[in-house]
C-alpha cells in the first residue's frame, strides 16, 4: 500500500497539532500511522502527552511520532550542502569560500529548502515502515512558501537544464572544429565537458529535475497527498485561511474538509461557521469547544471519535 | 556607478533573476572552471562592478 501524506495547515494557535495528533490516532487504528512534528514551535509532544525526539517514538498502538528539530535540520542541510563546495573551492585560494558559505546561510529560502528536505527524508524513510504519514506544518506562511518550492525550483531546474544544452551545443561544435578543449586551474589539467554524460552540471540537473518533478506529482496526486486546514471560528482565523486556500489551490493540492475548532466558545460562532461554509466554498466539519483541553493519548482518542477524520486521509 | 546600483537592484526585471539559492548551492561545486574565470574577469575590471563580485573574493 502506497504512502498516504496528510498535511495539517492553520494559523499558528488553531488547534493544529490537535487535530494532527487526532487524526493520526483515528488512523492508527487502521494503518501504521506516523505523525511528524516540522513547527519550530513544537506542541505535538505536549498534545499527546510524551516526550518526543528526532527519532521516531512509539506514543500508542501502531503510532509513532517525531518532532524534528528545525535548527539542527537547517544546520545539517547547509553542511550536507556545503561540504562538497569546500572539498571543490577549499584549494582555490581566488575564491573565499567561507565568506560566500557565511552569506548562503543568511541567504533567503535556505530555511525553506531545509524543511523541504527534511519532509523528503520522512517521507523516503517513513514508506517502509508506514502507511499514513501526518505533518504537523509550521505557521501558514512558511509552510505555503515550502509547499510551493517544488514546482518553482522544478522550472527552474527546467530551464537552466535547456540553457546547459545549450552550451553544451555550442562546445561541440568547437570541438569538432579545434579538437577537444582543456583547461587547467591551479596546476590541475581537465576537459572540457562537451556532452551530457560527462557533464556534472547537467547530471546534478536532470537529479535536481526528477526530484522536484517526483515531489511536485506526490503533492498533487490527490490519492497520496492531502490537506487538513484548520481554523478557528474568527475574521482573522478565516482571512488566513482564505489565502492559504487560494496558494494551496493554484499548486494543484486536494484539500479536504475544513475543520473549525473551538465553536461554540462564544455567542454567535454557529453563524460565523455558517458564513466560512459559505465563503470558503468548502465543507466544513466543526469540533466544539471543549472545557477540558485534550491532552494525552485517550482524551485525543475522544476528539478522534466526534469526527471521521477519515475523510482527511488521501485515496 | 548610478547604472551598477540600478542593476544591481532591479536586475530582476532585465530578465536576470536569481535562482533558488539550493540550486545554486547544488551546482557549484560542478562549476569551479566557470567560478574560477568569473573571478578572474571581476578582479580585471578594476571597477564597481568588479569590487561587487570582489565580495566573495580575496
Amino acid at each position: 500500500m502506497a504512502l498516504k501524506i496528510v498535511y495539517s495547515v492553520g494559523k499558528g494557535g488553531v488547534g493544529k497539532s490537535t487535530c494532527a495528533g487526532a487524526l493520526a490516532l483515528q488512523s492508527a487504528r487502521r494503518a501504521a500511522t506516523l505523525v511528524v512534528s516540522l513547527d519550530p514551535a513544537h506542541n505535538l509532544g505536549d498534545v499527546l502527552d510524551c516526550a518526543l525526539s528526532g527519532q521516531a517514538t512509539e506514543v500508542a498502538d501502531n503510532l509513532s511520532a517525531i518532532e524534528v528539530d528545525m535548527d539542527a535540520a537547517i544546520a545539517r542541510y547547509l553542511a550536507d550542502s556545503t561540504r562538497k563546495l569546500q572539498d571543490m573551492y577549499g584549494y582555490l585560494k581566488t575564491i573565499n569560500i567561507d565568506g560566500y558559505l557565511e552569506a548562503m546561510k543568511l541567504s533567503p529560502g535556505i530555511e525553506e529548502y531545509a524543511t523541504l528536505q527534511v519532509m523528503e527524508e520522512l517521507i523516503s524513510g517513513a514508506a517502509d515502515r508506514f502507511q499514513v504519514l501526518v505533518f504537523d506544518t509550521p505557521p501558514t506562511g512558511l509552510t505555503l512558501r515550502v509547499l510551493a518550492l517544488p514546482r518553482v525550483s522544478l522550472l527552474w531546474g527546467e530551464r537552466l537544464a535547456g540553457l546547459r544544452r545549450d552550451i553544451l551545443d555550442r562546445r561541440q561544435i568547437i570541438r569538432n572544429i579545434q579538437g577537444e578543449r582543456r583547461y587547467v586551474i591551479d596546476g590541475t589539467e581537465q576537459a572540457l565537458a562537451c556532452e551530457e554524460k560527462n557533464d556534472g552540471v547537467m547530471k546534478e540537473l536532470n537529479d535536481y529535475i526528477s526530484r522536484m518533478r517526483r515531489l511536485t506529482q506526490m503533492q498533487s496526486d490527490a490519492a497520496i497527498s492531502r490537506i487538513m486546514l484548520v481554523m478557528n471560528p474568527d475574521r482573522l482565523s478565516l482571512y488566513e485561511t482564505k489565502r492559504a486556500l487560494t496558494t494551496l489551490t493554484s499548486l494543484g493540492l486536494a484539500i479536504g474538509p475544513v475543520i473549525v475548532n473551538k465553536v461554540g466558545l462564544k455567542p454567535g460562532d454557529e453563524q460565523t461557521v455558517l458564513d466560512i461554509g459559505r465563503e470558503l466554498g468548502l465543507p466544513i466539519k466543526t469540533i466544539p469547544f471543549l472545557p477540558i483541553e485534550p491532552i494525552g493519548v485517550a482524551a485525543l482518542g475522544s476528539v478522534a471519535d466526534m469526527m471521521d477524520f477519515q475523510e482527511w486521509i488521501p485515496g | 556607478m548610478e547604472n551598477i546600483l540600478a542593476l544591481l537592484l532591479f536586475s530582476s526585471f532585465l530578465g536576470l533573476p536569481s535562482p533558488p539559492s539550493d540550486l545554486s548551492l547544488r551546482l557549484m561545486p560542478h562549476m569551479v572552471r566557470e567560478m574560477h574565470v568569473m573571478s578572474r574577469r571581476a578582479s580585471d575590471l578594476d571597477d564597481v562592478s568588479g569590487e561587487v563580485a570582489g565580495m566573495f573574493i580575496d
